[in-house]
């Protein structure tokens, strides 16, 4: 552990971000500074800076050569040739911020040790509970996702629940909840097949499932009465939630449709059943996984729906997705059903982008996987204003050595809403510690 | 990609060099061994390399020829930790064939007694373009038992699947794995102090077990189990062993050289890096993934820097897979290895000559050189961009998979 000559060193450090160690002995002014670069940012504030000579990507696909980018109080504000000055990239790639589509980020430390997981509550059925009430800002995974382009990410209770309860939107820096989480409740997490027969309570096979979903949605609350799901004649329910529980709550906010359901779903039967759950309770869905929705593309396309395709590279090693393909993307998104992307893990969150590549090997167009991944998960949650990197665009984005998706391009540098965060984690100080042997 | 198959003319000119099985022209050719080679051919006879070099000419009445321009042709990926087979798809509690925890000591056991031939993972590591595999038992055991090394032929019995050449190979286990298996029951270890304690106990057992069948004047009867382990101290069986922490690495070396003894490889391996100067004295190799981490406390310190610290310093380094998804794309885990700051040569090792020393297997496979087995995997642009796939893959001159034929494999039979 290096020891810092003063604590006032130290403390410059602290705000540029860690160094390696703590000190021994820090003034406690200088705490709260030390704290914030522990959350990842470089700067206290988002600041105006200007990067030139970059080659711009936005979601579309689209590059710009030889451009620069000018960022005011964490807004871009103007792309173009003329923008000059500035650190100048040589030719660098600015990427948008990536989202994560569905994640586990943040909510455990180590996958084997039950004493550091808080990714789920224990009964089968719990609207109520949040991704947020468990999700640690300063989880090693966060910083080591950040570094691979994924600024932000739609952090969601294990889907091993029926209804394991609300996603809640993160960006990947931030040492406080307050910080770190943008939007609460993004969508409630629900899992058909066999993914969901986890906890107290619940069903044991796809019987039990079918069953214990519509008796829910049977006990939920009715929509309020300018819903035209309400039962003719009978009256709407007061206003006044507080007659309600906080899981009932969450339940007629679905039924109103001003809450999505993210449904997690994986052989082609099953997608067939969430979509008649779906129809049936005229909820606003989105599906997840769906290792064979290629089966059903028509379906899917028919219905409307937005799929998160993940993970990436689920394979047919399963009775409950033997159909599973590489080209599952690729025919979703021919079939005209919007994608977007989500990992579903933690600490390996940070492949996305070379999953996505492989994706492009199996004939997803190159720029629909830029697309999955920019604003995929956004344009699905209904989530406004992520993943773009156009004027008026909160300046959430990173620098590669070339294109994201290769992995031989590495990510230099990520900016979160105008602040530009260190590429420090866990894993680099290990690194640095063990570079050379003493 | 065009494949042409000439018909034997047997109308040899006189000083023409003599007709091939297969020629491979027109190729990018990443040798391994020594530079790249454009415009690259490559000649095959009776399952063995013949020829390689920039525009060689096709002997006339070459059965095979294929025309790989503007195509990129490598060794057979070798893949030093696989379950496949003994954790078949798809994946059911009937397919659990890995772990015999009976014991924590099966040295005896042999994971191709429980390979599934039919396993259809096998025709998706081939997709992969991956040639030659080690099946290991599980971690359960601090000796799991006897591994497989297998080449990745259309076949319907294990015999055909044998890499005939490969020597011996055992599993063995440290660290978490087989501490925490034998918990409930109280018989076996419970932490790495019994993880080890077990071990040097096995190993003098064996000791005694022989100074015993030799010296004592009543019979001793054969003993599988002890055979095995004095197979392991004659160093007649490889000695790979699953171990992630770093001081578990030092102390298996520890254990070890007390009964003189080489370890092969350190399978998994995450913080190899910590203690890479003993692993280089030592003698031994690490087989590894690019970055996976996190899932278990000893997996926690891992960085994705590791393969490349550890190469510097002299040491094997085989990227393995570990798993029947990523075996599928060793060559994409290798660019990752490239983006994290290794050499594209060395990365290219890793996915190929480094895997087959570890396996034993390096004067047959690892390499394009004359002399080696026909073990090539015809990529349709360079292995390491991510939009590539494996067009061809052809183990010993015959072709065991073509994508323009039936696509990517799928799980059916």
């Amino acid at each position: 552990m290096r020891i810092p000559e003063s604590t006032k060193s130290w403390s410059r450090r602290g705000v540029l971000g860690m160094v390696a160690g703590l000190p021994l002995v820090a003034r406690a002014a200088d705490m709260p500074a030390l704290a914030r670069g522990l959350g990842g940012y470089i700067s206290d504030q988002p600041h105006d800076f200007t990067l030139s000579n970059a080659t711009v990507l936005d979601h579309s696909g689209r590059l710009q050569k030889g451009v620069g980018v000018r960022v005011e109080s964490g807004v871009v504000v103007e792309i173009g040739a003329a923008v000059r000055g500035g650190t100048d990239l040589g030719g660098d790639w600015l990427v948008p911020g990536f989202t994560d589509g569905c994640s586990h980020l943040g909510l455990f430390e180590i996958g084997a040790e039950s004493s550091t997981r808080d990714d789920q509550d224990k009964p089968a059925i719990t609207p109520d509970a949040r991704a947020s009430d468990g999700y640690n800002p300063l989880s090693a995974p966060v910083a080591v996702t950040r570094m691979a382009g994924i600024t932000h990410s739609v952090v969601c209770p294990t889907m091993s629940r029926l209804v394991a309860g609300q996603a809640a939107l993160v960006r990947t820096a931030g040492h406080t909840l307050q910080a770190a989480v943008v939007r609460e409740p993004v969508a409630l997490c629900v899992s058909m097949g066999r993914d969901g027969l986890g906890g107290d309570g619940a069903p044991s096979t796809r019987i039990g499932v079918g069953r214990a979903l519509r008796e829910w949605m049977a006990q939920a609350p009715e929509p309020r009465s300018d819903e035209p799901r309400g039962r003719r004649g009978r009256q709407a329910p007061s206003d006044d939630d507080s007659e309600l529980s906080p899981a009932d709550r969450i339940t007629r906010s679905l039924r109103e449709r001003r809450l999505k359901v993210l449904v997690t779903v994986e052989r082609a039967d099953d997608i067939e059943r969430a979509l008649d759950w779906l129809v049936s309770t005229k909820l606003d869905g989105v599906l997840v996984g769906c290792a064979e929705g290629w089966m059903v593309a028509d379906l899917l396309a028919d219905a409307g729906l937005p799929v998160v395709v993940g993970p990436l590279m689920v394979q047919p090693d399963s009775f409950d997705h033997p159909h599973a393909r590489y080209d599952n993307a690729a025919v979703l998104h021919a079939a005209g059903v919007p994608i977007a992307f989500g990992s579903r893990m933690n600490h390996m969150a940070r492949g996305l982008r070379t999953d996505a590549g492989v994706l492009v090997a199996h004939g997803l167009p190159w720029e629909a996987a830029i697309r999955a991944l920019t604003t995929g998960a956004a344009e699905a949650l209904s989530i406004p204003g992520l993943g773009r990197l156009e004027p008026g665009s909160s300046a959430s984005f990173f620098r590669a050595t070339g294109d994201p998706l290769q992995p031989r391009t590495r990510v230099a540098s990520v900016w979160i809403d105008g602040r530009e965060t260190a590429m420090r984690s866990r894993q680099t100080e290990l690194y640095e510690r063990f570079r050379t042997l003493q | 990609m065009t494949l042409i198959t000439l018909a034997l003319s047997g109308l040899l000119s006189a000083g023409s060099a003599e007709a091939a099985d297969l020629a491979i022209v027109h190729a990018t050719v990443l040798p391994v061994v020594g530079s790249t080679i454009e415009d690259g051919t490559v000649l095959v006879e009776d399952g063995r390399i013949v020829a390689v070099g920039s525009g060689l000419p096709v002997p006339e009445g070459t059965t095979t020829v294929v025309d790989a321009t503007g195509q990129f042709l490598t060794p057979g990926l070798i893949d030093l930790h696989s379950h496949m087979g003994v954790y078949s798809w798809p994946g059911v509690n009937a397919h659990s064939d890995g772990n015999e925890m009976i014991h924590p000591i099966t040295p005896h056991v042999r994971a191709e007694d429980a390979v599934r031939v039919a396993d259809p993972a096998f025709s998706r590591a081939r997709a992969g373009g991956v040639t030659s595999i080690l099946v290991l038992p599980g971690s359960g055991n601090l000796m799991g038992g006897q591994a497989a090394p297998l080449k990745l032929r259309q076949s319907r019995t294990l015999a055909g699947m044998r890499f005939a050449a490969a020597p011996r190979a055992i599993k063995m286990a440290c660290g978490e794995n087989p501490k925490r298996v034998y918990k409930e029951d109280a018989f076996g270890p419970m932490t790495r102090m019994g993880n080890l304690a077990w071990m040097r106990t096995s190993f003098q057992a064996a000791l005694d077990y022989r100074t015993a069948r030799e010296e004592s004047s009543e019979p001793v009867a054969e003993d599988a189990m002890m055979e095995a382990l004095l197979d392991v101290l004659d160093g007649e069986i490889r000695v790979h062993v699953h171990c992630y922490r770093h001081d578990d690495i030092e102390g298996i070396i520890r254990v070890m050289e007390e009964f003189d003894i080489r370890v092969t490889a350190f399978h998994h391996a995450l913080e190899a890096y910590k203690v890479r100067d003993l692993i280089a004295e030592h003698g031994a190799g690490i087989a590894t993934w690019p970055d996976w981490w996190g899932f278990k406390l000893e997996a926690y310190d891992a960085i994705p820097e590791n393969m490349q610290l550890v190469k510097e310093v002299g040491v094997r380094v085989a990227l393995h897979s570990d798993s029947p998804d990523t075996v599928q794309r060793l060559y994409t885990e290798a660019a990752k290895v490239v983006g994290y700051g290794m050499s594209e040569q060395d990365a290219l090792e890793t996915i190929t000559l480094d895997p087959a020393i570890l396996l034993g297997v390096q004067d047959r496979v690892g390499t394009i050189e004359v002399g080696k087995d026909a073990d090539l995997t015809v990529f349709s642009k360079h292995p390491f961009d991510v939009t590539t796939l494996v067009e061809q893959t052809w183990i010993e001159g015959r072709l065991v998979f073509d994508r323009s034929l039936e696509g990517t494999p799928d799980a059916h039979p």
